[in-house]
C-alpha cells in the first residue's frame, strides 16, 4: 500500500504546494477523500478476512453431521460475528470507500464536501469492531443470538449484550455521517453543468442509499437502544412479563434490515452500470429508467419489511400486503437486469476481469433474486423459512451479488489509483476460482433448505451430510482463493505495467480524465460538463 | 472554481447536513416516542 501512496505523495509534489503528512499522523489527520477511501477499503478487505475466517469455522464444523470442532455455543457466536462483521465491517465500508474514492472524482469536485467529518466516520469503524471483536475473549463469549439480535434471546447474552449495542451505536453514528457527506457532496459540490440526469449511475445509486441510510440507522440504533434499556433500566419494550411485545423488535428491526440489504446492493448496481458500459464499447441502455428503477427499490425497500417475519402471526390482510409489495420489486430489478442485458447486446465487448465479475455479477445475483421471490410467496416461506435456503438465497445476492461487484469496482479502479495494471492473468484466475467455488458453496444449500434443514445449527441429521460436504468444499476454495485477491491488490499497489489515464478504451467519466494514479488533488479548478 | 465559489457550496453543505442530521434525528424520535406510547 505504502509505495501507491508514495506515488500519489510524489505527484502531490509536482503540482502543489502541500503534500499528505508523512507516517502515521497522515491516516489518523486525513481530511483527503483518496486516502480515507483507501483507507476504508483497506479496513473492509481486513474484516472480509476475519469474517471468512469465521464462516471457514462454521462450514469446518458442518463439513460431517456430529459435533466436531467446536462448542454449540462457540458456533453460535460464529454465526453471529460473521454476519454483524460481513455486514457492517466489509461490505458497507467497502461500498463507503469506493465512494469516498469515486464520487468526488466523478462529480469534478475537489474532495467531499465536510473533509473533517469525513475522517471522523471513519476512525469510528475501528473503535466500533475493536469493542465488537473484544467481545470474543470476554467469559460468556461473544453476543451469539444472531445479527437480528431478537428478544427474549438476545437478552441472553451476557457482559458482550452492550458491547455489542454500543458498538452497533458507533457504526451507526458513522454510516450517518458518511452518508450526509455524500448526499451533500453529491447536491452541493458537482461541476459546473454537471446536472442531475449527467450524473454517473454510481454517484445516483449512492445519492439514493445515502438517503436510505439516513432512515434506518437511527431506526437501529433506537431498536438496540430499548434492548439496552430493557435489560438494564427496567423497561418492557420487548418484555411480554411487563406488557411489551417481543414482536415488536422484529418490527423494528426489519424496518432497518430491509432497507439495509438495498444499502449493500444499490452501489453495487451502480458499479456494474459503471462497468457494463465500458467494456460494452456502448453507452449504458436506459439510463433515466436506471435512476427511476433505483429510486422505485429504495421507495419499496420501506413498505415490505414483514416478509422477513411472515411466521409470526399477522393478520392475513398483513400477510397479503407484504407479500405483494415485496413481489413488485421484481419490476425495477428486473428493469435494471434488462438494461445491463441490452447494453451488452450487438457491443464489441472484451472480457476483462472487471467484465468477468460483472457478468458473473448479473447471472448469480439474478438467481438469488429469483429465490427472493419464491420467499416473498406467504404460504410457501412457511416452509422455506428459517431454513438453509434462505442462507443460499441471501448469500447469493450478498457474495456473488455485492461482494462480486465491489471487486469488480476495485479491478476497473485499481490502475486509477495505484497508476499501475494488474496482472490480468491473476484476475481471470482469481475470477474463475471464485465464480465456480461460490457456485460450489452456495447453491447445494438451496437443496438443503429445501429438504428442511435449519440455519443456525452447529449438527444436523446425517442424510444432509453429502450437500454439506460439497458446500464446505466450495467454502474452503472460495475463501483461500480471496488470498489471490490480496495478493494480486498487493503486487498492483507495489508496481507493474503503467496505466494510462484512460487506462479502459473511451471509458466514460470524468475521473478517466485525471491522470493515473489519480493525483492527491483533483480538480482544484472545476471541470465544465458539457 | 474560484475559491468565494467554493467556500460558498461547503457553507451551503453544511447548513444541508445539519438539515439531514436533524432528519436522522427525528427519525430516531419518533420509533422511541412511538414505543413509550404504546408500550409504557
Amino acid at each position: 500500500m505504502s509505495t501507491a501512496e508514495h506515488h500519489v505523495a510524489d505527484h502531490a509534489h509536482d503540482d502543489h504546494d502541500h503534500g499528505p503528512a508523512k507516517g502515521i499522523m497522515r491516516w489518523l489527520t486525513t481530511t483527503n477523500h483518496k486516502d480515507i477511501g483507501t483507507m476504508y477499503l483497506v479496513f473492509a478487505l481486513i474484516m472480509f478476512l476475519t469474517g471468512g475466517t469465521m464462516a471457514l469455522v462454521i462450514r469446518a464444523e458442518l463439513f460431517q453431521p456430529g459435533l466436531q470442532l467446536v462448542e454449540p455455543a462457540f458456533f453460535n457466536q460464529m454465526t453471529t460475528m460473521h454476519a454483524l462483521i460481513m455486514v457492517f465491517g466489509a461490505v458497507m465500508p467497502a461500498t463507503v470507500g469506493l465512494a469516498n474514492w469515486m464520487i468526488p472524482m466523478m462529480v469534478g469536485a475537489p474532495d467531499m464536501a465536510l473533509p473533517r467529518m469525513n475522517n471522523w466516520s471513519f476512525w469510528i469503524l475501528p473503535v466500533a469492531f475493536t469493542l465488537l471483536l473484544s467481545t470474543l475473549l470476554m467469559p460468556g463469549g461473544a453476543p451469539a443470538a444472531g445479527w437480528t439480535m431478537y428478544p427474549p434471546l438476545v437478552q441472553q447474552t451476557g457482559d458482550a449484550f452492550p458491547f455489542m449495542v454500543f458498538s452497533i451505536h458507533l457504526m451507526g453514528a458513522s454510516s450517518i455521517m458518511g452518508a450526509i457527506n455524500i448526499i451533500v457532496t453529491i447536491m452541493n459540490m458537482r461541476a459546473p453543468g454537471m446536472t442531475l440526469l449527467k450524473m454517473p449511475l454510481f454517484v445516483w445509486t449512492w445519492l439514493i442509499t445515502a438517503y436510505l441510510l439516513i432512515a434506518v440507522m437511527p431506526v437501529l440504533a433506537g431498536g438496540v437502544t430499548m434492548l439496552l434499556t430493557d435489560q438494564y433500566f427496567g423497561t418492557t419494550f420487548f418484555r411480554a412479563d411487563g406488557g411489551g411485545d417481543p414482536v415488536m423488535f422484529q418490527h423494528i428491526f426489519w424496518f432497518f434490515g430491509h432497507p439495509e440489504v438495498y444499502i449493500m446492493i444499490l452501489p453495487a448496481f451502480g458499479i456494474i452500470s459503471e462497468i457494463i458500459p465500458t467494456f460494452s464499447r456502448k453507452p449504458l441502455f436506459g439510463y433515466e429508467s436506471m435512476v427511476y428503477a433505483t429510486a422505485s427499490i429504495a421507495f419499496l425497500s420501506f413498505i415490505v419489511w414483514a416478509h422477513h417475519m411472515f411466521t409470526v402471526g399477522m393478520p392475513l390482510a398483513g400477510e397479503l400486503f407484504f407479500m405483494f409489495s415485496t413481489m413488485l420489486i421484481a419490476v425495477p430489478t428486473g428493469v435494471k437486469v434488462f438494461n445491463w442485458i441490452s447494453t451488452m447486446w450487438r457491443g464489441a465487448m472484451t472480457f476483462e476481469t472487471p467484465m468477468l465479475f460483472s457478468i458473473a455479477f448479473v447471472i448469480l445475483f439474478t438467481i438469488g433474486g429469483f429465490s427472493g421471490l419464491m420467499l416473498a410467496i406467504a404460504p410457501a416461506d412457511f416452509q422455506y423459512h428459517d431454513s438453509y435456503f434462505v442462507v443460499a438465497h441471501f448469500h447469493y445476492v450478498l457474495v456473488p451479488g455485492a461482494v462480486f461487484a465491489i471487486m469488480a469496482g476495485v479491478y476497473y479502479w485499481l490502475p486509477k489509483w495505484t497508476g499501475h495494471m494488474y496482472s490480468e492473468k491473476l484476475g481471470k484466475l482469481h475470477f474463475w476460482i471464485s465464480t465456480i467455488s461460490v457456485n460450489v458453496l452456495f447453491f447445494p444449500q438451496h437443496f438443503l433448505g429445501l429438504a428442511g434443514m435449519p440455519r443456525r445449527i452447529p449438527d444436523y441429521n446425517t442424510q444432509f451430510a453429502d450437500f454439506n460436504m460439497i458446500s464446505s468444499i466450495g467454502a474452503f476454495v472460495f475463501g483461500f482463493s480471496q488470498l489471490l485477491f490480496v495478493y494480486i491488490i498487493w503486487r498492483c499497489v507495489k508496481g507493474g505495467e503503467p496505466a494510462t489515464a484512460e487506462v479502459w478504451e473511451s471509458p466514460a467519466g470524468l475521473e478517466w480524465t485525471v491522470p493515473s494514479p489519480a493525483p492527491y488533488h483533483t480538480f482544484d479548478v472545476a471541470p465544465e460538463v458539457k | 472554481m474560484s475559491m468565494p465559489d467554493e467556500a460558498q457550496r461547503r457553507r451551503k453543505a453544511r447548513i444541508n447536513a445539519v438539515k439531514l442530521a436533524l432528519l436522522a434525528l427525528a427519525f430516531y424520535a419518533v420509533f422511541i416516542v412511538a414505543q413509550l406510547y404504546r408500550g409504557q
